[in-house]
């Protein structure tokens, strides 16, 4: 309330009596604390053989635009922590009291406020503004890739288990030629793929380390997400939002091939399966079941 | 009718100031002061006592809380070995080794106890109930009977939640969250006395915010203007205010899951949800699992300022009394903590970027959580400001504050990563969160109940803690606390998922399994560093030293009192004539001017 009283700062009496004896300060001890726990973390992350720029799982998709974020937020925190943490450190050692010492008196600055506000705050709406056009990309079905040229694949989830549905030959969903698969998402290289996402029961996460995508599934909604990856190989498709006991092994793999063996796959599947009534098909017949309404 | 008798004692008096109030004071004391143990220390009215009953009851059930996060942390570090000593005895038919479903209970109820019956009790319910009729010079809250029953309407919660435990099938496993549908359809008697227990901690917070609310606005001493108010006081209204609007939403909320559970309705539940091979709900049921996740979040978010603002508020009255000098911009403070109480309500859609509601919403949702960042740094910045040129006086207190500043930088920085929705699509679920959550509300929360603890257990019982002790306790707790959350950061950029009770089933979180025994271990060295506190917490209550009423040479008007106050707290209602933190005044010799001290206006120099 006393923001007038700046006008004191510099010029008050010399104090008559000298405060009481101050504790015994320990300096650089904020300091040594941090330092353990530095040190302590650095060894058991080298013991395990992980490096810094390892630690997110590898990218193999194309939303690169998430890590640039991520380390673009992370330098930025990264200067505001060092300043802080600096100046939190450098006042607690410099500012201890001393005999015969008097504090500065003083309200506040009005500048500095301002300083203070508007200068993250302008950070702040920029990174803003900066990562909307991102997130549109990965999210609004408005900028998905067209469905004619994308691989389509149908996504279900229940307690605790991930089927996958393909249009079969005829491209087609809801024939006999459907294709479907428990567990295991057989997907072709360098191809736009549009996945169309239901669940029986509870809510899920379809999560994709590797390629930074997530996704709730909501009973009673079909949820569309699109990515595409350029690397082939076997990589983990994780349940990320809790759903009952057996939350933890609810778990399937991302299998990326390349479009020869995808088609190859593709048809091996089909003639396993053979023609046969959709209807009949115990994954169409969740799938029909989450349309009820 | 004792409420009112109660008000107009306190009207009375304040009136009677100028004159010889004495009397007056004198005879409300003869008049008011319950003689048996029964009506004196445990169905109290007054506020002191019960927000002693407050914290104690808070410090018990952190036992329990962290106990449970023990477990939590033994099953990550060693998810196939036999639980050492309980196992046997737990998990007869699993060769001793923790199953699935008791680790999601052992989750769920850490959080809930920890939210609903340590955090939120501690610092409305036991700081908000002692400071704020003594630091706005107030004989007791505005209802005292109210407030006696805000307290004893936790024992049944408190009931419930014990209750949860015994039942066949153990208590809640769905997560804090209890995200429906699987909190709607989960069997068993453990989720339902969870969500009754968590109900009646939602009463007690609303008649606790009434309380607070009226009583800031209605009982201030003679001279105590708002803006001459303590930080402390200024986050519990403005906690109170954000209690008061919130909890009902969260209380209707659950009174909706509880139908959902007893009576079968359909507010979450779609007509399409199967479980085993049966149909939930009748067709044409249109439930909205979302609405649940919008109800929730409408209450936690906001909740989780209520959990942070107390605090702040006494960090901001620890770090001027002992680095001697006024709190650098308090009104930019009050507006700052105004300004995250409002924002508050406009970011609860930050924990739902993924939940399948419409990705539009969560562009608007994350531009007002970045910006909800803003007043944050407006306090931190002001911190820093208050501990430039003064003459920093180190105690348990002080440290722990200092902490709380340290700490509260990086919970507050971790969350710009989540605000940013394509980073947040990678994170969220993580560990990351669980670092985020835990830098908030432990090194948080938790450090600014202890720096608060520290600071007015001298005034609570008249004797103080031991400083040694406390240092031992300090820098413990800094280690490990640092040690376990710090590298949980790390785990979760790694794509470590929260909730699971077996990493090893992810072949590529194996290589966070050192780092996962790092982390249980301080945690537990961490736990084990809080009996170090509980001793001298317990001890001093009647072994400390005596240190008078006023140890820390303060300003506030809770220092003008006897250290402990008598029963309505000040002889003579004192007058304010300013604000509380006029250190190195320059109008006295001595470097502190309490807001009671009457001066007589200085010849012109």
């Amino acid at each position: 309330m006393n923001m007038h009283s700046d006008v004191h700062d510099h010029d008050h009496p010399a104090p008559a009596a000298p405060p009481p004896a101050p504790a015994k300060p320990k300096p650089g001890a904020v300091v040594i604390g941090f330092l353990v726990l530095l040190v302590g973390e650095i060894l058991v992350l080298s013991n395990a053989g992980v490096k810094f720029p390892d630690i997110q799982p590898r990218n193999i998709g194309t939303f690169h635009v998430a890590d640039t974020l991520f380390y673009v937020i992370l330098a930025v925190t990264g200067f505001f922590f060092f300043v802080t943490q600096g100046l939190l450190v450098y006042f607690l050692l410099r500012y201890r009291a001393r005999p015969g010492g008097r504090a500065v008196h003083t309200h506040g600055n009005h500048a500095l406020e301002l300083a203070w506000t508007f200068i993250p705050g302008l950070i702040l709406f920029a990174l803003a503004v900066f990562q909307t056009g991102s997130w549109g990309s990965m999210k609004y079905t408005g900028e998905f890739p067209d469905e004619k040229n994308a691989v389509v694949i149908q996504v279900f989830a229940k307690q605790f288990e991930w089927h996958f549905r393909y249009a079969g030959p005829d491209g087609v969903f809801g024939t006999s030629d459907d294709v479907t698969k428990l567990a295991d998402m057989h997907i072709p290289v360098d191809r736009d793929i549009i996945i169309k996402m239901r669940t029986r029961d509870v809510l899920h996460s379809f999560w994709l380390p590797n390629v930074r995508l997530k996704q709730d599934l909501l009973p009673g909604l079909t949820i569309p997400q699109w990515f595409h990856v350029t690397e082939t190989g076997k990589f983990e498709i994780v349940c990320a939002e809790l759903c009952g006991i057996g939350h933890t092994t609810m778990r399937a793999f991302l299998i990326v091939e390349t479009e020869a063996e995808f088609q190859a796959w593709l048809k091996q599947q089909h003639e396993t399966m053979g023609d046969h009534d959709p209807k009949e098909d115990a994954m169409w017949k969740f799938w029909q079941e989450g349309l009820r309404k | 009718m004792e409420i009112l008798a109660g008000r107009s004692a306190q009207v009375s008096t304040a009136h009677a100031l100028p004159g010889t109030p004495h009397a007056v004071a004198h005879d409300v004391h003869h008049h008011d002061e319950p003689r048996g143990f029964w009506r004196k220390y445990v169905f109290s009215r007054d506020h002191k006592i019960i927000g002693i009953q407050f914290l104690v009851s808070s410090i018990l059930w952190a036992l329990v809380g962290g106990g449970l996060a023990m477990l939590v942390r033994y099953k990550l570090a060693w998810p196939q070995a036999q639980l050492p000593l309980l196992g046997d005895w737990l998990f007869p038919e699993n060769n001793g080794v923790m199953d699935a479903q008791f680790y999601n209970m052992a989750f769920t109820m850490h959080a809930s106890v920890m939210i609903f019956l340590v955090i939120i009790p501690a610092l409305a319910g036991g700081f908000g109930n002692y400071l704020i009729p003594l630091m706005i010079g107030a004989r007791d809250m505005a209802f005292p009977t109210l407030n006696m029953l805000s307290y004893w309407v936790m024992w049944p919660a408190f009931g419930c939640f014990i209750a949860s435990f015994l039942v066949e099938g153990g208590s809640a496993a769905t997560g804090w969250t209890a995200y429906t549908p699987l909190s709607a359809v989960e069997l068993g008697w453990g989720q339902t006395l969870w969500v009754i227990g968590v109900i009646l901690v939602g009463w007690s917070s609303i008649m606790g915010a009434v309380n607070y609310i009226t009583t800031i606005i209605k009982l201030r001493a003679p001279g105590m203007g708002l803006f001459r108010m303590p930080m402390s006081v200024w986050a519990l209204f403005i906690t109170a205010i954000l209690q008061l609007l919130a909890t009902p939403v969260l209380g209707s909320a659950m009174i909706c899951l509880l139908a959902e559970r007893t009576l079968h309705t359909s507010f979450f539940l779609p007509d399409s949800v199967v479980i085993g091979d049966a149909y939930a709900r009748h067709a044409g049921a249109d439930g909205q699992p979302l609405l649940w996740q919008h109800l929730f979040w409408f209450y936690s978010h906001p909740a989780v300022y209520i959990m942070i603002l107390p605090a702040m508020g006494f960090v901001s009255d620890i770090l001027p009394t002992f680095a001697r000098k006024p709190l650098f911009g308090y009104r930019p403070m009050v507006y700052s903590i105004c300004g995250i109480a409002g924002l508050g309500f406009i970011v609860w859609g930050h924990h739902m970027f993924q939940s399948g509601m419409n990705p539009y919403l969560g562009t608007a949702f994350m531009i007002s959580t970045m910006m909800i960042a803003l007043p944050s740094a407006v306090k931190v910045f002001n911190w820093l400001g208050t501990l430039w040129g003064g003459q920093i006086r180190f105690s348990t207190a002080m440290r722990f504050a200092c902490a709380f500043v340290s700490m509260f930088i990086i919970g507050g920085l971790s969350g710009v990563f989540m605000a940013a929705t394509p980073v947040d699509i990678q994170i969220h679920d993580t560990y990351f969160i669980v670092a985020h959550i835990h830098y908030v509300l432990f090194t948080g929360s938790i450090v600014g109940i202890f720096g608060g603890l520290y600071y007015w257990f001298p005034k609570m019982f008249g004797r103080a803690m031991d400083e040694r002790l406390g240092k031992w306790h300090f820098w413990l707790t800094f280690v490990f606390m640092n040690c376990t959350f710090f590298a949980m950061h790390i785990v979760g950029m790694g794509g470590m998922q929260r909730r699971i009770a077996d990493p090893m089933v992810y072949e590529g979180l194996h290589r966070w399994m050192p780092l996962n025994r790092f982390m249980t271990v301080s945690a537990f060295l961490l736990f084990l560093s809080q009996i170090l506190f509980l001793w001298n917490f317990f001890k001093s209550i009647r072994g400390g030293e005596r240190v008078g009423n006023n140890p820390w040479d303060a300003n506030g008007l809770e220092w003008h009192a006897t250290s402990p106050p008598w029963f309505e707290n000040f002889q003579v209602i004192p007058t304010v004539h300013r604000g509380p933190y006029e250190y190195a005044s320059p109008e006295v010799a001595e470097d502190f001017l309490p807001q009671t001290r009457e001066i007589e206006k200085a010849p012109a120099s």
